[in-house]
């Protein structure tokens, strides 16, 4: 039955007695995903057909997943921010095809599959989690990405011209690849830090930078640095919070910065050394390959310095986007502006905001906001007693926020601007299913009020006297 | 340190990164609020940079919205690809200082009357098709051709007609000394004339002249009603001169007439300076000053999406003197005649001044983005003044000739006001049973010329009414 609660008998005495009104994110969430259509009406009738078509799933899958999750406890919070996120970006592809008319047109079916596959995903999770536990996973992880960055590097395609080969084709069906690598950092990180396996400072350290280091080579091949950006905000995150304190760590993330900071320095240098060979076509082997890198960072640094530096060439996608925030108002652009390149993917966050105005693309930002906060809060509760979980649930945190907020702060020209989907609100099928199977693992591990695992696997009796090692433990004393 | 140190750091630093987030993204939606929406709301250099980047933004491809009258008739537009909205002949010129223009070049913005004012919905606010929305004023097309060709034919001045109940303008045209044609900005703007660009009616700021009497009748009637005074009271014997007490400051009638003995509709037939300075004196300067602020003269007065009209009157601690000028119209007082119609028209309305209105309705495809609602301004004075003062004015009306028989009741009085420059700025003010008008002429020699105007605006007036 919709928002029954049924008895939980984990539930402490205090809670019971408690009203839990939490059903309430349901109803609200159904509201707002039912008021998106009649938004979506004033914009476009045939959008908003479009996206009635699309809303029953949604509102089926809201209503039942919803329940479910509130009959296990999960995050009610977090399930709306998913619930509304989804409609609304949803509602936007929809919209976009109307207005923009992008090469690519956005398909329910497809978007369909990624929530099957999600579930799939979270069916599966089960199994999939008992190799966290096991050393040879961490290898694995590393063999893996090795693998997609070589692969792609041999065989990758660039279906839309963005100048990376992070596309795969097999028959009719192209993926990006690289939204795996995200994947086997999940499956990488996890290992590293799981209970199960006690691990010196200097083991995760060393390790780590290797892991980051191939990334980092592997993006430098392919050309695609906006999934690497990721990857690097995931790997200081992860250390920062889950390494304990030692003189190592410090060191290290200091370094990490300094080295940041003097590859931007040095791509600066680079590039005005490179320049003249590019121009007269004289560059050897090694710069053929670290010009485009190079070229890249100058660029995108030199734009958020002075937007009207290239206004006609890299500026262009960025002068647009101010176009758009100025004419977005409480409710929308009222000027049919359609000039804004890549509205379905990278400039998602200002076509809703030059859509639907700028208040319903604040409100998505505090939905992003939502999501760190509770997928924190989870992975907090869970670091009591699986440190795997915890670093898997915070990773998965960590990329859909620092993704959803890189690209929006990037492409309102507050920051380097970086070319990748904005969670839930852009298109692609391959991120749509990893996005969707993010949001489901963290639902899934908000269950039983973060204890959905400890309470299947663990006699919670024993867990009471356990002493599980903590990684890096040793060192750090 | 132990396991749950160890663990309670890690706590504390996920704690912190939320925290980091949070200060993330209210500095960004704080920051993003204030320069898209605050700013451009509250400040007119943040606003004109916004228009100037949505105006160079659509410029190539948005159609300027059409600009009707009352009925629908076009004013300005017929806007279509590569060709600019226009006015056609004789609205060009008509309505040439109300619809103004709007453009940005060189990153700056320039703006002028409604098409400057109303440029959001115009140029900023399109329908499927790329046009702006339709703009509906509250005149009347034919009024205002016929005020600009026949009332003012070529002279500097403006003619206003207010609608009694509903205070719209059933015609605001106006001509400075320059032939300011709307279709062809350069006329506008390419002119060197000093103050060729102030639209006559709205802009300056001159004494009223004897329009101004109306204000000093109406205290000293209401002096009359509060305190119930001498028969007396209004008896004057007119010399052709007259000294405010404490003053050796002469005041003499125009062309120094004697009148003799004078009452208020003797001395407001025939515009007695001397009976009005006295009266002015004996009322005294807080009811004076009370009269004038009810009639909101030193207030601003917003007309929507044209301009705010200005006033000024300082009678508070005046000398006798300063009072007796004042009262007959000239002194420190200063008023545009759009507001002398608004007087004219409060007097029409048993002392309700109603809300001035120009624009009636605007409307982009089906939606309704702004209707105007008849509203009073202000409660001036109570109904009895008005009762007794309109049989003066109408007397008046009739003494300039615009008679009942051709006219109907028509109330009026016409102004002399010597201005700066040697310059004399002329008025007539006067209402009927529907509309109150003020025909204004900047540089003119007697108000006496004005009398055949008012005569002729009056028919066209009612011919208007009675076609309705």
């Amino acid at each position: 039955m919709f928002f029954t609660k049924k008895k939980s008998g984990i539930e402490p005495a205090a809670e019971k007695e408690a009203v839990d009104r939490s059903d309430r994110y349901i109803i609200l969430a159904v509201l707002i995903q039912v008021g998106m259509s009649g938004l979506l009406f004033l914009k476009s009738r045939e959008a908003s057909l479009n996206y009635l078509i699309l809303l029953i799933p949604i509102l089926i899958v809201t209503a039942f997943l919803g329940t479910h999750t509130y009959n296990k406890d999960g995050d009610m919070k977090l399930f709306f921010a998913f619930a509304v996120l989804a409609s609304i970006g949803a509602a936007l592809q929809f919209l976009v095809d109307e207005i923009y008319h992008p090469p690519t047109v956005f398909s329910p079916v497809k978007y369909l599959i990624s929530f099957g596959c999600s579930f799939l995903f979270i069916l599966f999770y089960k199994l999939f989690r008992k190799m966290l536990n096991h050393s040879v996973t961490l290898y694995l992880a590393i063999l893996m990405a090795a693998g997609i960055y070589a692969l792609l590097y041999f065989k990758g395609v660039d279906p839309n011209g963005y100048g990376t080969k992070a596309w795969l084709t097999v028959g009719p069906v192209t993926f990006q690849l690289t939204d795996f690598t995200k994947i086997t950092a999940l499956i990488f990180y996890s290992t590293l830090f799981s209970s199960k396996s006690e691990r010196s400072t200097w083991f995760i350290l060393v390790i780590s930078s290797f892991f980051f280091a191939l990334n980092l080579a592997g993006s430098v091949l392919i050309h695609e640095l906006g999934s690497f950006f990721i990857l690097f905000f995931l790997h200081l995150s992860v250390l920062c919070i889950f390494m304990p304190h030692s003189m190592a760590k410090r060191i290290y993330l200091i370094a990490i910065f300094l080295f940041c900071v003097m590859v931007v320095g040095g791509s600066f240098v680079l590039y005005k050394i490179l320049l003249p060979q590019a121009e007269s076509g004289t560059m050897n082997r090694i710069s053929t390959i670290i010009w485009p890198v190079v070229k890249k960072i100058y660029v995108r640094f030199s734009l958020t310095a002075n937007l009207n530096s290239d206004p006609y060439g890299s500026g262009y996608q960025l002068l647009q986007g101010k176009k758009a925030l100025w004419m977005s108002g409480l409710f929308g652009n009222t000027v049919n502006f359609s000039a804004l390149p890549v509205p379905e993917s990278d400039m998602a966050f200002i076509a809703l905001a030059s859509a639907f105005g700028l208040p319903l693309a604040f409100f998505t930002v505090l939905m992003f906001l939502r999501i760190f906060i509770s997928g924190s809060e989870i992975s907090r509760k869970i670091s009591e007693y699986d440190p795997a979980d915890s670093v898997l649930v915070y990773s998965v945190t960590v990329m859909l926020f620092l993704q959803a907020m890189i690209v929006i702060l990037g492409s309102c020209n507050l920051i380097p601007f970086t070319g990748l989907p904005i969670p839930f609100l852009s298109r692609g099928g391959t991120y749509q299913a990893i996005v969707f199977s993010f949001a489901g693992l963290m639902i899934s591990l908000s269950q039983n009020n973060g204890r959905k695992y400890k309470e299947s696997e663990v006699d919670p009796d024993v867990t009471e006297q356990l002493e599980i090692p903590y990684p890096g433990q040793d060192q750090a004393q | 340190m132990s396991q749950n140190s160890s663990k309670s750091h890690t706590r504390v630093r996920i704690r912190l990164s939320e925290l980091a987030a949070c200060i993330v993204c209210f500095l960004f939606i704080a920051f993003f609020s204030f320069k898209y929406l605050i700013r451009p709301a509250a400040d007119s250099n943040s606003r004109a940079l916004r228009n100037t980047i949505i105006y160079d933004a659509v410029k190539n491809y948005a159609l300027e919205g059409d600009i009707v009258d009352r009925d629908g008739a076009l004013i300005m537009g017929n806007a279509a690809e590569g060709i600019p909205a226009y006015a056609p002949a004789g609205k060009n010129r008509s309505y040439a200082y109300l619809l103004g223009y709007y453009t940005v070049s060189q990153n700056r913005e320039n703006k002028y009357g409604l098409r400057g004012s109303l440029n959001e919905y115009l140029l900023f606010t399109l329908d499927k098709s790329n046009k702006g929305a339709t703009v509906t004023l509250t005149t009347d097309n034919a009024l205002q051709n016929y005020a600009f060709e026949t009332i003012l034919n070529g002279q500097e001045g403006s003619v206003i007609v207010l609608d009694n109940k509903t205070g719209d303008v059933l015609c605001f045209t106006s001509k400075s000394n320059i032939d300011y044609d709307v279709n062809d900005m350069e006329s506008f703007i390419g002119s060197d004339v000093e103050g060729a660009q102030f639209r006559r009616g709205t802009f300056e700021n001159d004494p009223p002249g004897s329009t101004f009497k109306i204000v000093t009748a109406a205290a000293a009637i209401e002096k009359d009603i509060d305190e119930n005074l001498p028969d007396d009271f209004f008896a004057y014997t007119d010399t052709g001169e007259y000294y405010a007490p404490d003053s050796d400051f002469v005041i003499t009638n125009y062309e120094h007439a004697v009148w003799g003995e004078v009452d208020l509709e003797k001395a407001m037939n025939n515009s007695v300076n001397c009976y009005f300075a006295n009266l002015g004196v004996k009322i005294g300067a807080e009811r004076m000053n009370k009269m004038a602020k009810n009639l909101m003269i030193g207030s601003d007065i917003k007309i929507p999406f044209l301009c705010t009209i200005h006033s000024r009157i300082d009678i508070s601690n005046a000398e006798p003197v300063t009072i007796a000028q004042t009262a007959f119209g000239q002194g420190n007082t200063e008023i545009t005649p759009f507001h002398l119609a608004l007087i004219a028209q409060a007097m029409a309305n048993d002392g309700k001044m109603m809300q001035p209105n120009i624009v009636k309705r605007i409307q982009s495809g089906n939606s309704l983005l702004y209707k105007s609602n008849p509203s009073v301004l202000k409660n001036c004075f109570r109904a009895k003044i008005a009762e007794r003062l309109k049989p003066i004015l109408h007397s008046t009306a009739v003494g300039y000739g615009i008679d009942e028989a051709s006219c109907g009741m028509v109330y009026a009085k016409t102004g002399t006001a010597e201005c700066a420059n040697d310059r004399i700025h002329t008025y007539i003010i006067g209402f009927t049973e529907n509309a109150s008008f003020c025909i204004s002429m900047n540089d003119s020699e007697h108000s006496s010329d004005l009398w055949p105007k008012a005569k002729q605006l009056v028919q066209f007036i009612n011919g208007i009414y009675t076609r309705q």
